[in-house]
């Protein structure tokens, strides 16, 4: 996987600028942590980075390929080697876990066999740590589980790069705690983690590189170091805020 | 609804495939009953007229379709040019001197058709061709002929005029050369005329000799009209009866306030046109009872025929108008004069 | 006031291209799907299944009892004037060419159109779509062609059975109360019924199938952030379904008739 660049991104959304003019780029295999005020379009951007929602003006390369211009071929190409972990898991609702997982592995390995197929279900079911029933739908499971399941549709393609939109919100302590070990074991696989982590003490154990944003624009970005001691008073009052705020 | 998810490749397979299958009857049902796949015939015709015609009438051959009509044209002639087929099942029907008649019920609603009359000969007609109808002279010479089958008749009415028509031409003929023969023989004895007297009464005893045995002939004929027009004339009068009955069907049906006036709010229109039909067709039935009666009369007194044949000639002529004018075919009849009968029947005379 | 019209004249043309394009797109993605669509064919195999399927009983009711209407109400009246044999062109009419799409359709509409507007409205506002955007599933593909396949095709099969049952089942609840001969209902109910009528009432219903669908997937894509929308949007793709079906059968008879 390539490194990721957005060029001049502008999102307005009821005449309201979401994302106004934002210049960023991601590097490959490392953790970019998009940190900032709530309601500062963080979530958007990730989404904007991953190409799910159109946007007004601007670019997304991923190396030296344009994502708007990408052929099929290769789009399906980058689907298959990113995954995207939602909020609020967005699990297909009506699909079982089971058919919630095999989706995206018929998709993009569609002549697995059966087998294949279906024990590699079970086994990232099993490293997420979901052990009810795998006929079970959506709407049948707890908000943890549906998270579980949710991190276990995103890892099944093994991709080399993966957005997580604030995956531990929602979710009790013991469940926190096994996603952020599997966070943790991403992290030290060399896969590219772009993320909207809202907290501070994973951020500080994983994040490469920080971006820093208020009002839809990019304040700063650097790596955890040069940003924890930045004199931008913007950064200051932000680090300070998630500071306080754990 | 767990069976319906489990099996549902299988019951929409079914789905498909029966909505399919029922496509497919119908539209094979169609074809056998419309006859996509056999073969018709294609000939033409010609009418006087294109009322009564409508494209898609069945043509009837003893009341079974064999054909129906495709197109219809108007020539430059005025003429109508109907094209039509004829089912393979009975294109043997199709020989030589075959002929089209458009039949009207007189009473005017339904009943209608077009009638298909095969030809007596055994050779068939080469498709394309074209069939005389009766409403040309090459039609009607065709039945003159005998050449043509035609069915009797199951109306009465349209019997007994067929029978009286050719009897009253021939005793309207016969009258004529009567008429004539009185101007001779009164012009050669007034001296208006030159010849022979014995010549001309001897030629007036083969005639009166003729005449007699017309005549003779006729009654048997005049005798069945009689009472068949005795019938008719008085089942007139019961249905112009019930017609003026006011708790009849009729009244009811075609009161100002009934359905079919409502439906046709024409001012009682066709109410009036009918009852006069009717009326008028009592009176004529009744005329010619009388003249029938008449001819009845004149057979004992040969003496006076020749007085007698001169009114015969004017009501033979005005009964003859009257029923070519007959409504029931045409419009109406000329007024008449009421011409008394001056001699008696022979069950009125003393034996 | 003036401002206003505008902005509204153009709204609306802006609105009616978008969904012109929205259209085309699903033509093109339909053909794509026809030629590799294994993904979606159970989703298309279901949306054959709640659409054609589970409606088959409403359809087949309404054509039965449609049908003995007609004939008991058209054995009752229509001999009195002499025109008994007017009796099958006039269900013919009915059933086959009119009312049999329109009245499919409605249900259709009713039954699925709102259905699909409210699945694919929650579906967005539950972050679905972009889960399938993000997964590499064109939603177009795989969400809005089976249905516009499987509700255009519904609509048809749906159409036969309604001509099935409207013409032959209702001949035998007619028996109960008027007993006509079987021979010579079907004799002249099939030598009334032509091609003509069975390719119209084809034209109409496929007609239909696809504005029901494109216009309750389009709606239900219009839905943005909030739940709230899904019941406005509903509302919206039931209205303008009715209305352009009916303007669609307007135009077909104009059409086909003149």
């Amino acid at each position: 996987m390539h490194n990721i660049y957005l060029n001049n991104i502008t999102l307005i959304k009821n005449e309201r600028k979401i994302l106004s003019e934002v210049n960023v780029h991601f590097p490959k295999g490392k953790t970019s942590v998009i940190i900032g005020p709530s309601g500062c379009g963080k979530s958007t951007l990730l989404k904007v980075a991953a190409a799910l929602i159109p946007i007004d003006s601007g670019n997304i390369f991923v190396g030296d390929k344009n994502l708007f211009k990408m052929s099929p071929v290769d789009l399906l190409e980058f689907r298959k080697n990113s995954s995207f972990v939602f909020q609020d898991a967005a699990l297909w609702a009506n699909k079982s876990v089971y058919q919630n997982m095999s989706l995206p592995l018929k998709l993009h390995y569609p002549n697995m066999e059966n087998d294949i197929h279906d024990n590699k279900i079970l086994e990232m079911l099993r490293l997420v740590g979901y052990t009810d029933s795998i006929n079970l739908i959506p709407a049948a499971l707890s908000n943890g589980e549906r998270k579980m399941v949710s991190l276990a549709r995103a890892l099944i393609n093994s991709p080399e790069l993966i957005y997580m939109d604030n995956p531990l919100v929602l979710v009790d302590p013991s469940v926190a705690k096994k996603i952020k070990k599997l966070i943790m074991d991403i992290h030290n696989s060399n896969a590219t983690i772009i993320a909207n982590f809202s907290s501070p003490e994973l951020i500080k154990k994983i994040a490469d590189f920080l971006i820093v944003m208020k009002d839809g624009k990019i304040v700063e970005t650097g790596d955890i170091e040069s940003i924890l001691n930045s004199k931008n008073p913007n950064t200051a009052i932000i680090i300070s805020s998630l500071i306080n705020h754990s | 609804m767990k069976f319906q998810i489990r099996f549902a490749d299988q019951i929409v397979g079914l789905f498909i495939i029966l909505a399919m299958m029922s496509i497919v009857f119908i539209l094979v049902m169609m074809g056998i009953n419309q006859r996509w796949f056999a073969k018709d015939y294609k000939y033409t015709s010609s009418f006087k007229t294109g009322n009564g015609l409508s494209v898609g009438m069945p043509i009837k051959l003893k009341g079974f379709q064999i054909g129906s009509v495709d197109k219809i044209n108007l020539l430059a002639d005025n003429s109508v040019e109907i094209n039509f087929h004829i089912f393979d099942t009975y294109i043997e029907k199709v020989r030589k001197n075959s002929i089209l008649e458009l039949s009207i019920s007189p009473i005017g609603i339904g009943g209608g058709g077009m009638l298909f009359h095969p030809g007596k000969s055994t050779e068939l007609i080469p498709e394309l061709s074209s069939i005389p109808s009766t409403d040309f002279e090459e039609g009607k010479k065709l039945i003159a002929k005998e050449l043509v089958n035609i069915p009797p008749r199951d109306d009465t009415i349209v019997n007994i005029i067929n029978d009286i028509s050719p009897l009253l031409r021939s005793t309207n003929d016969t009258m004529e050369s009567l008429a004539l023969l009185l101007d001779t023989t009164t012009s050669t004895i007034t001296g208006e005329a030159e010849g022979p007297i014995a010549d001309i009464i001897e030629e007036v005893s083969i005639m009166i000799t003729m005449l007699s045995n017309s005549i003779t002939e006729a009654m048997t004929a005049a005798n069945t009209i009689l009472s068949d027009s005795t019938v008719i004339t008085g089942d007139m009068k019961v249905i112009t009866a019930r017609m003026k009955d006011t708790e009849g069907l009729l009244t009811h049906l075609l009161n100002p306030k009934g359905t079919i006036a409502k439906l046709l709010d024409d001012d009682n229109e066709l109410y009036i046109e009918l009852y006069a039909i009717i009326e008028e067709a009592a009176n004529t039935a009744a005329e010619l009872t009388s003249f029938v009666n008449y001819i009845n009369t004149t057979q004992p007194q040969i003496s006076e025929l020749l007085e007698g044949s001169r009114e015969a000639i004017v009501k033979g002529k005005d009964v003859l108008e009257g029923l070519s004018n007959n409504p029931l075919l045409r419009g109406g009849i000329t007024a008449v004069t009421e011409q008394p009968t001056t001699f008696k029947s022979y069950e009125e005379e003393e034996f | 006031m003036l401002g206003k019209l505008g902005r509204w004249l153009i709204n609306h043309i802006k609105a009616l291209l978008y969904g012109l394009g929205f259209f085309f797109q699903i033509i093109k993605a339909t053909f794509g799907f026809i030629k590799n669509g294994r993904v979606g064919r159970k989703v298309l195999t279901m949306q054959i299944l709640f659409t054609g399927v589970q409606a088959l009983n409403n359809i087949s009711l309404i054509a039965v009892a449609l049908g003995a209407v007609i004939i008991i109400q058209g054995v009752g009246i229509l001999p009195q004037f002499g025109q008994g044999d007017l009796i099958y062109p006039i269900l013919i009419t009915i059933i086959t060419r009119e009312l049999g799409p329109m009245l499919c359709a409605f249900i259709i509409i009713a039954r699925s159109g709102t259905a699909i507007t409210t699945e694919i409205g929650s579906n967005v506002v539950n972050h679905e779509i972009e889960a399938y955007i993000a997964t590499g599933v064109n939603p177009l593909s795989y969400i809005a062609v089976p249905r516009f396949i499987g509700v255009t095709l519904s609509l048809l099969l749906l159409n036969f059975y309604f001509n099935f049952f409207g013409l032959i089942g209702s001949y035998f609840i007619t028996q109960f109360i008027y007993p006509i001969q079987a021979a010579e209902y079907f004799h002249k109910i099939l030598y009334n019924l032509h091609l003509d009528d069975i390719v119209s009432s084809i034209i109409k219903s496929l007609v239909f199938g696809v504005i029901i669908s494109v216009v309750s997937i389009y709606y239900g894509f219009q839905v943005e952030q909030s739940s709230t929308e899904i019941p406005q949007m509903t509302i919206k793709a039931v209205g303008t379904a009715f209305v352009l079906c009916i303007l669609a059968d307007a135009l077909i008879v104009l059409i086909y008739y003149t």
